[in-house]
């Protein structure tokens, strides 16, 4: 029984992160229609960025601060560059263009900080804390949770309170309606792309503080995606649940079955929501099928 | 529709005269591709039969995804399912050749057959993930395979032995890639220009209109995963003959979008484009890595050419990037628009009067 609310906590504090992840790729995906590949390798771009200023003596704080800020700014650039003028070039376009940034930045990141393993110590003393019924979660995981709502609950009042948010959750619906209504499409879509950039950069900086920096570590978006699917891809509070469903059970199953399951697992999930419930838990029903 | 422009505004050209060059192109090709393994050293010969499997895997990608328009990630999981089948029928159970070649592909219309069934139903990024997942349960599926059966070193796969036909390993693997590559050119050729090509394409750009049209779309959708997703596998099973070996971490999500990249870059539903983009994707790690030899920077020295894996892989993200958004007919649609610059610099004059 502990071994199992274990694998349910500490895949809750996991899934929080994914979930993070997953509401970056979903706040693009929602207001531009675009599935973006690149996610992980911003997320690395952050992580990496912020332990090499860490080793080189800043504070943790400001480290990740300054990462975050730089990771957005690149995710702009991104946008001005390379996507915008994809806007009407449908789906796979922005995918593969997406994919081949990634190799890119990859390319990039690998000769400017080198190929091996870099560590982001976290900012607080690491300890094992017990929570109810004898589970243990590592103080770090929590911190984590903290962050992730703090940034979820940052974005839903964006989205809900500023003019930004109502323009975009307008994009959303309409592209052509909001415009009429004096959204400029080009500036806020920018700014979408700076805040998914700071978003992935947040959630590939705590990654690396739950274990080590590696240029993979961007391999976590795949597992953001099925959190997407889970969640209902439109959805970004769905995204969320998706990401911390998408933690349980990949410990779960790295409990159970063996930790070489806990990829597998999720891709399995995916698949299921995937045939048995494409629009998710959360999704807008708005799926075209033929 | 283009061919037949260029057939009318061309005419000046004698038609014959025009089919006695191709022909002639066509048959020297035929005869240097036949002669190669005699010109070249083996390190050339494995590059030429890598170039070969990549046409062979690309050219199915292409039509599955150029054609037909069903997005997939699901190459390198396909792949596997051809080298790994290979290896339970030939190196396992020891069945001959002609029957292995005919078991994989079998294996792998199944498996296109299963990750095509959820293109049923879906769209897009959906159908996208659902390839994307079926490539990390494939693979984990072939690990265990070869793991209990083989150790994690991987599958050995011997030499195929051609009979009395047989020279080299070397040479056998080019001369089975390039019959095979020949054979499904020749597929691929006349099945685009067939009614169910024409299908592919009405469900690609209007699936309704198409099924308005009398086309049986998910029956067309899961023909066409099932036949591109075996000519996959029997690449798969070529590559691991090649390769002398079937490893599963050779089998990457970066492997499958290597053969996106071919299509694109080479330009999305050519059959042509498949093979030029076969040859920039084989060929430019190639180019890279021989610069950097040449340049003598050495691999811990702070040159740019001390990186040339870093470099390999900017190179080709940023050719997918530049493609998709300068030239989406990829190095296809550039060489067409060449021609054209060319033709139109040679008879001002005559569209004048």
């Amino acid at each position: 029984m502990t071994e199992f609310l274990n694998a349910v906590v500490n895949g809750i504090g996991l899934g929080a992160v994914y979930g993070l992840v997953a509401v970056g790729i979903a706040l693009l995906f929602k207001s531009t229609g675009l599935l973006n590949f690149a996610h992980g390798i911003l997320m690395t771009t952050g992580a990496l960025m912020a332990s090499a200023m860490v080793s080189g003596g800043r504070s943790f704080w400001t480290a990740a601060a300054i990462a975050i800020a730089v990771t957005g700014l690149i995710g702009g650039l991104i946008h001005l560059s390379v996507i915008r003028p994809l806007a009407t070039r449908g789906l796979f376009a922005g995918v593969m263009v997406t994919i081949g940034l990634s190799e890119v930045i990859h390319g990039i990141l690998s000769i400017h900080y080198g190929p091996g393993q870099r560590l982001l110590p976290p900012p607080i003393k690491v300890s094992q804390i017990e929570v109810f019924g004898g589970a243990r979660i590592s103080s770090t995981l929590l911190l984590c949770g903290g962050v992730v709502l703090l940034a979820v609950g940052a974005l839903a009042l964006l989205f809900r309170f500023t003019l930004l948010g109502v323009q975009l959750r307008g994009a959303a619906v309409n592209p052509q309606l909001a415009t009429g209504f004096g959204a400029n499409l080009a500036v806020i879509f920018t700014i979408a792309w700076v805040v998914a950039a700071a978003l992935g950069a947040t959630a590939g900086i705590l990654l690396g503080t739950l274990s080590v920096i590696e240029l993979t570590l961007g391999d976590f978006a795949l597992r953001a995606f099925t959190a997407l699917i889970v969640g209902g891809a439109d959805s970004i509070p769905g995204a969320l649940v998706g990401g911390l469903v998408v933690g349980v059970v990949e410990l779960l199953s790295g409990t159970y079955l063996g930790s070489e399951y806990r990829v597998v697992a999720t891709m399995a999930l995916l698949l299921v929501f995937l045939v048995a419930r494409p629009t998710g838990l959360f999704g807008s029903g708005t799926l075209r099928r033929v | 529709m283009t061919t037949l422009t260029a057939t009318i505004t061309d005419s000046a050209v004698p038609r014959t005269r025009r089919r006695s060059v191709r022909l002639t192109l066509l048959g020297s090709g035929a005869a240097l591709t036949l002669a190669l393994p005699y010109l070249l050293d083996s390190y050339w010969l494995f590059l030429a039969s890598t170039l070969g499997v990549n046409f062979i895997a690309a050219a199915a990608l292409n039509v599955l995804q150029g054609n037909a328009g069903q997005f997939s990630l699901g190459n390198a999981a396909f792949l596997a399912v051809g080298s790994y089948s290979g290896a339970f029928l030939w190196v396992q159970q020891g069945f001959p050749l002609p029957v292995v070649f005919v078991g994989v592909a079998i294996a792998g219309a199944l498996a296109g057959l299963i990750v095509g069934l959820p293109a049923l139903r879906l769209h897009g990024i959906y159908l996208l993930m659902s390839s994307l997942a079926a490539h990390f349960i494939v693979t984990f599926v072939a690990s265990k395979y070869q793991v209990a059966n083989f150790g994690v070193a991987g599958v050995p796969y011997k030499a195929p032995g051609l009979g009395p036909l047989s020279q080299d390993r070397s040479k056998d693997v080019y001369y089975l890639i390039v019959v095979v590559a020949a054979v499904v050119a020749l597929l691929l050729w006349n099945l685009l220009r067939s009614a169910f090509g024409r299908a592919l394409v009405g469900v690609r750009d209007r699936d309704v209109a198409a099924a308005a049209c009398g086309i049986a779309v998910g029956r067309t959708k899961l023909v066409v995963w099932s036949i591109t997703s075996s000519i996959v596998a029997v690449a798969g099973l070529l590559q691991a003959m090649s390769l002398g070996t079937a490893s599963i971490e050779f089998y990457t999500l970066g492997l499958a979008i290597s053969f996106v990249a071919m299509t694109l870059i080479g330009g999305n539903g050519s059959l042509l484009g498949s093979f030029v983009g076969a040859i920039f994707v084989t060929g430019t790690p190639e180019v890279i890595s021989r610069i950097a030899k040449a340049s003598g920077a050495s691999p811990f020295g702070d040159s740019i050419w001390s990186h040339p894996f870093e470099l390999q892989r900017i190179a080709y993200g940023a050719a997918i990037v530049l493609f998709i958004l300068l030239e989406p007919d990829g190095l296809v649609g550039l060489g067409r628009k060449l021609v054209r610059l060319v033709r139109r610099m040679q008879r001002p004059r005559r569209e004048a009067t």
